[in-house]
């Protein structure tokens, strides 16, 4: 199904003609018509804007209550009180007089369609015209149907009440801002546009992976002359990567690294499975090398990863070998690894390398592993492995922990490494990436301030960036922006950089925009809208084209082609490139071709797509400039980007700032992370205040103690504190990018000299785990490859009496005689990485609670992501454990509801009924999983006005007072059961995904019918490896974890804390 | 045995023959059976005093306060209170225990000790079933209004029959508590109402007043003092003594399988109902105590309530703290003993855990404290007793905070393990339940005839029985 019958985009005025049929009298006047505002209504969405509409049902804002409006609302609310038998208003269900085609009240539609932000393909779950959920495009090589929790929670950002909803003019001087109409900014942006005199227009704006928008732009500068230029400039930007290709290999390109056969994967501070932009994609093939059947346990082989990292990511926690080291160290330690492996044991064709030699000789692997304090013998470790799967290994860095000012010499080193293994061509493809793409990296910023402040910039128009907040202060953007003539803003939301522009335009939301993304070479998808513009808002490209065509500015190419045609959309503008650069690929019909791609969502193209590239040869030249060794002291801190807030950019998304950490469980703010060693010499306990400076810069923020960090090191999230965000995120945590130090070019994040002191003071983070070891309880099972090739049922690490697989019973057990739904989580898989937290949230409409409530654990997640330490707190091993309701056969919640408002169903589901549930609490009190969630206030009013839209209608919406909890996902069991009736048929495996198990990147859920025993589910269940949590109570739950195997030496020696029993 | 046909007379508990207690403790004082009239009657037919104004006026306040709090939280939402996800229960739950235990005492005295001839009781029977029926108001506030959705919990939990065929689930031991409690309440009710009725018919016959009269009237039932009256009196309240017994033993019982017979480590354990009962008793004879030493000096009562009864009283506190420490000891020792490392976990928290203050106010207050009673001056002093009953009272409080939150807050799955902290409402909460409980006592001491005038009568020696 496709959009492609129906324009949903915006009228421009000058297109614009009365229509021939009419909704009221009013509009027969053609003074009703000469006003813009009237003009531009048609065609939104809604003809009144959803929030005013909505707020005025539910909402009485009784801040704002004159004296006479209380008494009113008052007597009136006496009055009502004495009709307490009175019905509720009676809301009539209006049906279609017309029904739509492709909409059936009640039936979703799905769309595909791509996120412009990290090239994923999506599917677009829209009800009667509202999209409710995404969830990956099955069909897109990239993602292959999953989602990280980020690009799930996008949906949460199309329906933020505090989007921008007209076209603002902002006074610089005097900060005064005033809503205009898109016929005047725009008359205004054209004059200024033509009178801005040659080569003095400038674009800045986020990476962009979209070919038609890059063409665009690109089109529309070559009207302004040479000079005239767009900057991309992204804070997290992997530009270091793609500095240390161009330096070792030649050419400008960010790699695709395969890590589906990296058998010997070696991460230096490369946090691939967690804050990546391409982590799903790398989490779900790393994950292929980790999963394990039992009956094949003599033979069983597992990749081996080793992480030498400056914090604790979610990388680190899931690799086998993991060495804390100081922020800055990353490249010590590479050239270490490399030393070991070239000098020290003489292997790969470098080893006669003069170049090589001279670069490595002073790194020797002891003085080093020395100075940062770690066991040498972990880098031959590394080595051997590396040198045994070569071809067939992975040497990664990469990411803002690891972007010191040292970052290009880390990526030259790494490259080297992936030569020397042969991996490169194998397991690095240089060719994979789209066509090379300018940097996003600082070096073009400063020189547009640098521009900007010699007066050569007049127009800068500004889209998906914010680099009042993500710049800092030192770079000097704030200063150097005065000096433009016009500054335009495009954004979906008010933000720092606003206050810095003259014209602020709201841009539409990826759902409501065309466009098209290509993020590996011969893969190219499409972004369709699901909904036309809910507010007046405008596309930026649609703001180009229309600028181009009123003021005939001269463009070249497509776009004035398109500009000055009767269909002048940017709709059109993908059409006609697409039939130019993208069709000439396929063959056959175009209507048919656009047809085909606008259904899947994504056009591959055959025998380009996941080609093997030949090996490039690495330039020894490259590490010419390495420095020689030296030992360095002190306190350093990385920054980095946390899962939830990247680069603070959707910091007013209440989905992601309830989001837990997967390492800290904190939510709600960012902190300092430090080891535990160091917190003890400085003495600082958790919760305390800290003062970290760098530099001159210095900020407040309180101290998280986190295990497995080194004795030196500190690291603060980047992405919070920010300062114009919105009612969610405006001063969320303490902004740290005025930490950022410019080196040259570039921006150093990492290896920052800092100074740490307390200051007295107490600030209660809102973690959702409070203790992290297992206390020796049967609750998780954790071995090593050894152990699991002796005996695939191994497990340790809990009490030996607590372990019991059948505890005996008197009475017969339930009986399931059609399906018995169940599940199997394998906790070798799951990265903790938390997208199934955010797809629950999504499909199960489950409310956010905010931070004061998180703090007194009340947080509503119906699946949490468990996270246990086991080890010691300065090396810790970690196991993640995804928590649900187990739906338990004799489940304890059941028996002591005093109205039956949990009950068991004859498919094994424990279901809560909320229209019954009083809210006593008991089940709560009795579940040994603690899984259940209480309503404690209306927690579904978090969702304000406009977000009511976001719900999902097959989910009932609970009140205050009620307990909630996992249900499977009843409405999928139910939609499969529906869907197999009507051709009468029974559900087969497959058929149901639960929301958790439909976007984890790894798989390691599986859902589906116990009684089976062909489905995946049972033959899970029926694995050696398989565990119930807390088996020994006799609940007997219907999920069954796997064990986690780790590919390491040692094992049984490990604890998890407390003594050791048995 | 002479039953005297008088409305003001004596009322002779026709089987209540007792040898074992010299009258001459029971009623000091050289009382003659008018004064017993007059002294018992004189709070309820003059103005009250500036102190009971005083008294009441703060009871009022406090009912204020909890009327707020829980108006707030109906109207907002539970999340007021400090109750969080491990916590699903807090002091709401330690307030009902704690108020259903106080009823204890009351039923005790008044049935228990009636069918065992303990005529010493005679005296602070009334006052100690007034004092059943307001702590079970009380109590019954909490479980109700700390539910979600109290209006709806109000009558779902009543198996009523309904055309959507909703029932409830017998299983669960909340609705056991219903039964139980519910039952309680009623028999309580009409035992103390069954008592009252000779005694309203001696003020009706005082009254003076005619809306007085009309309402004591009423209330007393036609008595007149006859033979049949006293005859079917007597039956009757002998059966509800009967009924009452086994409802002493079964509400805290059932209160406490709310705990038992749940799988949560610190809850599931055996030793519980009989734990409970005697904890309940306990609780219950120190807060009659309490109660007595303030109404006897407040109402000069002395007379009437003498230094042996409270003597005694201290004794079964005594004996009572002796089980209940024995209970502590138990539990541990089960812990221990069992091998179970949840149970062994959650006892050695208890102990040691962020909650060691809760635990060890508990063990003072309840398992040493009480041990000053094996002294006889001091169960026969009057600021020992009130002292040790206040910190009998706040021991068993917090031995229902210490099981409520302790277990709670850590149990299987460290994950999920948090923190209770009560916040102001829920003090509030507990505070106005004092208030009420107060108000409602307050209410009686005025209105009702706080000694039983009829069977104080029957053990004086100008009553119906010389030996």
């Amino acid at each position: 199904m496709s959009f492609n019958e129906t324009k949903m985009e915006n009228q421009t005025p000058q297109s614009f003609s009365a229509p021939r049929h009419w909704i009221a009298p009013e509009e027969l006047n053609s003074s009703y018509w000469a006003d813009s505002k009237n003009v531009e209504k048609r065609g939104q969405e809604f003809h009144d804007k959803p929030v005013e509409a909505i707020a005025l049902i539910d909402k009485l804002d009784t801040k704002g209550l004159a004296r006479r409006e209380f008494l009113t609302i008052m007597g009136a609310s006496m009055a009502m009180a004495g009709f307490a038998c009175a019905r509720r208003p009676v809301h009539k269900i209006i049906p279609y007089v017309v029904k739509p085609d492709e909409v059936t009240p009640g039936i979703a539609n799905y769309y595909a369609s791509s996120d412009p932000e990290t090239g994923a393909g999506l599917l677009v779950k829209v009800r009667e015209g509202r999209p409710v959920k995404l969830e990956g495009n099955p069909d897109h090589p990239v993602n292959r149907g999953k989602l990280s929790a980020r690009q799930q929670s996008a949906i949460l950002d199309l329906y933020d009440p505090e989007r921008l909803q007209d076209p603002q003019t902002v006074d610089r001087a005097t900060g005064k801002k005033s809503v205009a109409t898109w016929a005047d900014v725009d008359a205004r942006v054209v004059a200024q546009l033509k009178a801005a005199g040659n080569g003095k227009v400038r674009v800045l704006s986020g990476a962009s992976v979209s070919d038609s928008s890059r063409r665009l732009v690109g089109e529309f500068l070559s009207a302004f002359g040479a000079g005239s230029r767009w900057v991309e400039f992204e804070p997290l930007a992997q530009d270091e990567i793609v500095q240390g290709q161009e330096e070792s290999y030649g050419a400008a390109v960010l790699p695709v690294y395969r890590f589906d056969s990296a058998e010997a994967v070696v991460s230096i501070g490369a946090d691939f499975l967690g804050t990546w932009p391409n982590s799903v994609q790398y989490a779900s093939d790393w994950a292929k090398l980790r999963k394990l059947d039992s009956k094949k346990s003599k033979t069983a082989e597992m990749s081996k990863t080793f992480a030498f990292e400056s914090l604790m990511t979610v990388t680190g926690a899931n690799s086998d070998y993991r060495t804390p080291i100081r922020p800055g160290d990353e490249l010590k330690v590479a050239l270490a690894l490399a030393n070991q492996l070239i000098l020290q044991q003489g292997r790969s064709r470098f080893a006669g390398d003069g170049a090589v030699r001279a670069a490595l000789e002073s790194y020797k692997p002891e003085a080093v592993a020395k100075e940062i304090g770690f066991d040498a013998a972990v880098l031959a470790q590394a080595a051997d492995a590396l040198w045994a799967a070569r071809g067939k290994g992975l040497v990664v860095a990469g990411g803002l922990e690891s972007k010191s000012k040292s970052a290009v010499a880390l990526q030259n080193v790494v490259n080297l490494l992936n030569s020397a293994l042969e991996n490169e061509g194998q397991t690095v493809d240089g060719n994979a990436a789209p066509v090379a793409r300018p940097s996003a990296g600082f070096a073009g910023v400063k020189q547009l301030i640098a521009e900007m402040n010699a007066g050569s910039v007049a127009v800068l128009v500004l889209h998906r960036t914010n680099p009042a907040f993500s710049l800092p202060a030192s770079a000097g953007f704030a200063e150097a922006v005065k000096k433009v003539g016009l500054v335009i803003q495009v954004s979906e939301q008010w933000n720092e950089t606003s206050l810095l522009s003259d014209v602020v335009l709201p841009d539409h939301h990826a759902l409501e925009n065309w466009g098209d993304a290509r993020i590996r070479k011969g893969v190219t998808s499409l972004q369709q809208p699901t909904l036309a513009p809910i507010y007046a808002t405008r596309s930026f490209q649609d703001s180009l084209l229309t600028w181009i065509g009123q003021g005939k500015l001269g463009a070249s190419g497509l776009a004035a082609r398109v500009a000055n045609a009767a269909e002048n959309t940017w709709h059109d503008y993908v059409v006609a490139n697409w039939k130019e650069t993208v069709f000439p690929l396929a063959g056959g019909s175009f209507q048919a071709f656009w047809e085909t791609s606008l259904r899947d969502g994504v056009f591959v193209q055959k025998g380009v797509a996941g080609a093997h590239a030949s090996a490039r040869s690495f330039r020894s030249s490259a590490l010419a400039k390495t420095p020689k060794y030296k030992a360095e002291s002190g306190v350093k801190l990385a920054l980095y980007a946390s899962m939830a807030q990247a680069d603070g950019r959707t910091s007013n998304n209440a989905w992601l700032q309830e989001f837990p950490d997967p390492i800290s469980t904190v939510t709600w703010d960012n902190f300092v992370a430090v080891g535990p060693a160091l917190a003890k010499k400085l003495g600082f306990s958790a919760n305390d205040v800290a003062k970290v400076q760098v530099g001159s810069a210095s900020m407040e923020i309180p101290v998280q103690i986190q295990p497995g960090m080194h004795g030196e090191a500190l690291a603060i999230a980047v992405g919070y504190g920010r300062k114009v965000a919105g009612k969610v995120g405006t001063g969320v945590g303490v902004d740290v990018f005025p930490l950022v130090q410019i080196e040259g070019d570039s921006l150093a994040y990492s290896g920052l000299s800092a100074q740490i002191s307390k200051t007295g003071k107490f600030y209660k983070l809102a973690e959702t785990q409070w203790h992290h070891v297992t206390e020796n309880r049967p609750i998780i099972n954790d071995i090593t490859l050894a152990e699991f090739k002796k005996n695939p049922a191994a497990a340790n690490h809990t009490d030996p009496h607590l372990r019991m697989e059948d505890v005996p019973t008197m009475w017969s057990k339930h009986e399931y005689k059609g399906y018995r739904w169940g599940m199997a989580i394998d906790l070798n898989s799951c990265t903790g990485c938390g997208a199934c937290v955010i797809g629950c949230q999504a499909e199960n409409n489950i409310p956010v609670v905010g931070r004061n409530n998180v703090r007194i654990s009340r947080e509503m997640h119906w699946i949490r992501i468990d996270r246990y330490y086991s080890g010691s707190a300065e090396s810790p091993d970690v196991v993640f454990q995804p928590m649900l309701c187990q739906h338990c056969e004799n489940a304890p919640c059941e028996t002591v509801c005093p109205v039956l408002a949990t009950v068991h169903d004859d498919e094994g589901t424990n279901n809560q009924v909320y229209n019954r549930c009083v809210g006593t609490r008991y089940c709560s009190n009795n579940c040994p999983y603690k899984v259940r969630r209480f309503n404690f206030f209306d927690h579904w009013k978090s969702y304000e006005g406009s977000m009511n839209l976001v719900w999902n209608p097959d989910v009932t919406v609970r009140s205050r007072g009620i307990m909630e909890k996992c249900s499977f996902c009843i409405q999928r069991v139910q939609k499969a059961r529906f869907d197999r009736k009507n051709k009468g048929e029974k559900i087969v495996d497959g058929d149901i995904q639960t929301a958790c198990q439909q976007t984890c990147p790894t798989d390691a859920i599986v859902f589906g019918n116990i009684n089976d025993p062909e489905s995946r589910v049972s033959k899970l269940h029926a694995d050696a490896r398989a565990f119930r949590s807390l088996e020994i109570l006799n609940t007997r739950p219907a999920i069954s974890y796997l064990s986690k195997v780790r590919n390491k030496n040692g094992g049984a020696a490990q604890h998890h804390g407390g003594e050791h029993h048995g | 045995m002479a039953a005297r046909p008088s409305t003001t007379g004596v009322s002779i508990m026709a089987d209540t023959h007792s040898t074992a207690v010299h009258q001459d403790l029971l009623v000091a004082g050289n009382k003659t059976m008018v004064d017993v009239n007059e002294d018992v009657a004189r709070p309820l037919e003059n103005f009250p005093t500036s102190t009971w104004w005083a008294c009441f006026g703060v009871a009022l306040a406090a009912l204020g306060i909890g009327a707020l709090v829980v108006t707030t939280f109906v109207m907002n939402g539970l999340g007021v209170l400090g109750l969080n996800q491990p916590n699903g229960w807090g002091i709401d739950i330690v307030n009902f225990v704690f108020w259903v235990g106080i009823g204890h005492a009351g039923t005790l005295i008044s049935a228990i000790l009636f069918l065992f001839r303990q005529k010493w009781r005679t005296a602070i029977n009334r006052s100690a079933e007034a004092m059943t029926i307001f702590a079970v108001i009380t109590a019954l506030t909490f479980p109700l209004l700390h539910t979600g959705r109290p209006w709806l919990a109000a009558y779902w939990l009543l198996p009523y029959p309904n055309q959507r065929q909703l029932w409830v689930n017998f299983r669960s031991p909340l609705l056991w508590d219903v039964f139980a409690v519910g039952t309680y309440f009623t028999v309580s009710a009409v035992f103390w109402f069954v008592g009252l009725i000779p005694d309203l018919a001696s003020i009706r016959d005082r009254a003076k007043n005619n809306i007085r009269k009309l309402i004591f009237t009423i209330l007393s039932m036609g008595w007149r003092g006859s033979n049949k009256n006293w005859a079917h009196y007597e039956s009757a309240y002998m059966i509800l003594a009967g009924l009452s017994t086994p409802l002493v033993l079964s509400v805290h019982t059932i209160v406490s399988f709310d705990f038992a017979v749940a799988q949560l480590p610190g809850w599931h354990a055996t030793i519980f109902p009989p734990y409970f009962v005697a904890g309940a008793i306990f609780s219950g004879f120190a807060m009659v105590v309490t109660l007595l030493v303030i109404m006897r000096e407040a109402f000069n009562l002395k007379a009437y309530i003498t230094m042996d009864h409270l003597e005694r009283m201290n004794k079964i506190i005594m004996a009572t703290g002796l089980m209940v420490g024995y209970a502590y000891a138990c539990e541990f020792f089960i812990a221990w003993y069992s091998g179970g490392a949840f149970e062994k976990f959650i006892f050695i928290n208890r102990a040691f855990g962020p909650y060691w203050w809760a635990y060890w106010t508990m063990t003072i207050c309840n398992a040493f404290i009480p041990q000053v009673f094996w002294w006889r001056s001091m169960r026969r002093s009057i600021p020992a007793m009130f002292i040790v009953s206040l910190f009998v009272n706040i021991g068993m409080w917090f031995e229902r905070y210490v099981i409520v939150a302790t277990s709670l807050h850590r149990d299987f799955l460290p994950s999920s393990w948090g923190y209770y902290t009560p916040t102001w409402f829920d003090w509030g909460w507990t505070i106005g339940a004092f208030g009420l409980f107060f108000v409602l006592f307050l209410l009686f001491v005025r209105l009702l005839p706080t000694i039983a005038m009829a069977e104080v009568k029957s053990v004086m020696p100008q009553g119906g029985h010389h030996e």
